[in-house]
């Protein structure tokens, strides 16, 4: 909030009371410091998700052209650098489900439960054998 | 309801950064400051600056929206690998540090929005400079607006305009 000054009686809020420009207390400017760092520490992680982000739309077209092979590299390099990607996870059981590799897959996804949507692109490639151990709930 | 100093005391790193953000613009434009309170917990306003007139019609429009520009910046720069993990890759925040740098910049992107005051202040400073043509009509749009994301705070737009803030650089890399 900023106020701007109004009329003010003679004598009041003269140069005298005027804060010193460019001087800031020490918290201020350690809290600046702090949060330029932090800024620049985000910002340094972009490059590693601009190329997870990459592997895994590479993945994605190669599973539509049904080449589970490249799409396996695709998304185990996405894997190995978002770990926590529950989207590349899901893509990468989905490629190891075209591939045969049904047992890397399923360890994949392990205890996890799914959206309609992740449902709808694991079923891509899972063999209707395993796809009926799993159950649909609201 | 959740109240205002509630809200202002979780996302206090933004109510700091704002008030800097005029006192920064106030240094630059060489208008003089009186005085400064960066963050006062459970009291409103939770911070504000008080400061002379500025010199020109440019002067107070970077005095009155600079925390528009910086808080939008910081905000952008602080979230991009958390909103990036979550909304692009579905992936989860990660680890304290990631925790730390969402509740940063989404609490400097919720007090992005100047505040009526500072749209009251702008609007004033508007009124002064009667007669500049397209400049005028400018800043009189901009002050409408500015009273317009206020009255919208009601509906959680400092919020949303901080989520939406964050999602601006993935978008810009092409990453939706």
């Amino acid at each position: 909030m900023a106020i701007v000054e109004q009329p003010a009686p003679p004598g009041q809020w003269t140069d005298q009371s005027r804060v010193p420009p460019h001087t800031y207390p020490l918290w201020v400017v350690a809290a600046a410091v702090l949060t330029v760092i932090a800024a620049l520490y985000s910002f340094g992680q972009v490059q590693t998700l601009i190329d997870t982000t990459g592997n895994m739309r590479a993945g994605q077209t190669a599973l539509a052209a049904h080449d589970y092979a490249t799409a396996m590299v695709q998304f185990e390099a996405a894997h190995e650098q978002v770990p926590s990607s529950r989207k590349v996870t899901i893509y990468l059981a989905t490629a190891e489900f075209g591939a045969g590799e049904e047992q890397e897959a399923l360890a994949l996804i392990n205890g996890m439960k799914f959206s309609r949507s992740e449902w709808t692109t694991l079923t891509q490639t899972m063999p209707p054998s395993i796809q009926a151990h799993y159950h649909l709930t609201s | 309801m959740i109240p205002g100093w509630l809200i202002a005391l979780v996302t206090f790193p933004g109510v700091v950064v704002h008030e800097a953000a005029h006192r920064f613009f106030c240094d630059v434009t060489d208008t003089p400051v009186y005085e400064v309170k960066y963050f006062q917990p459970r009291s409103k306003p939770a911070g504000y600056v008080i400061h002379g007139r500025p010199r020109s019609l440019g002067a107070a429009l970077l005095i009155s929206g600079g925390p528009l520009l910086i808080n939008t910046v910081l905000c952008a720069l602080l979230t991009v690998t958390v909103a990036y993990r979550i909304f692009v890759l579905g992936a989860g925040i990660g680890g304290p540090v990631l925790l730390f740098l969402a509740w940063l910049g989404y609490s400097i992107g919720m007090h992005a929005i100047p505040s009526r005051q500072d749209a009251a202040s702008f609007a004033a400073q508007v009124k002064e400079a009667r007669g500049q043509g397209v400049t005028l009509l400018l800043a009189q749009l901009l002050s409408g607006l500015i009273t317009l994301a206020n009255l919208a705070r009601f509906f959680w737009f400092d919020a949303i305009y901080a989520i939406g803030v964050s999602l601006a650089i993935p978008a810009m890399l092409g990453a939706f």
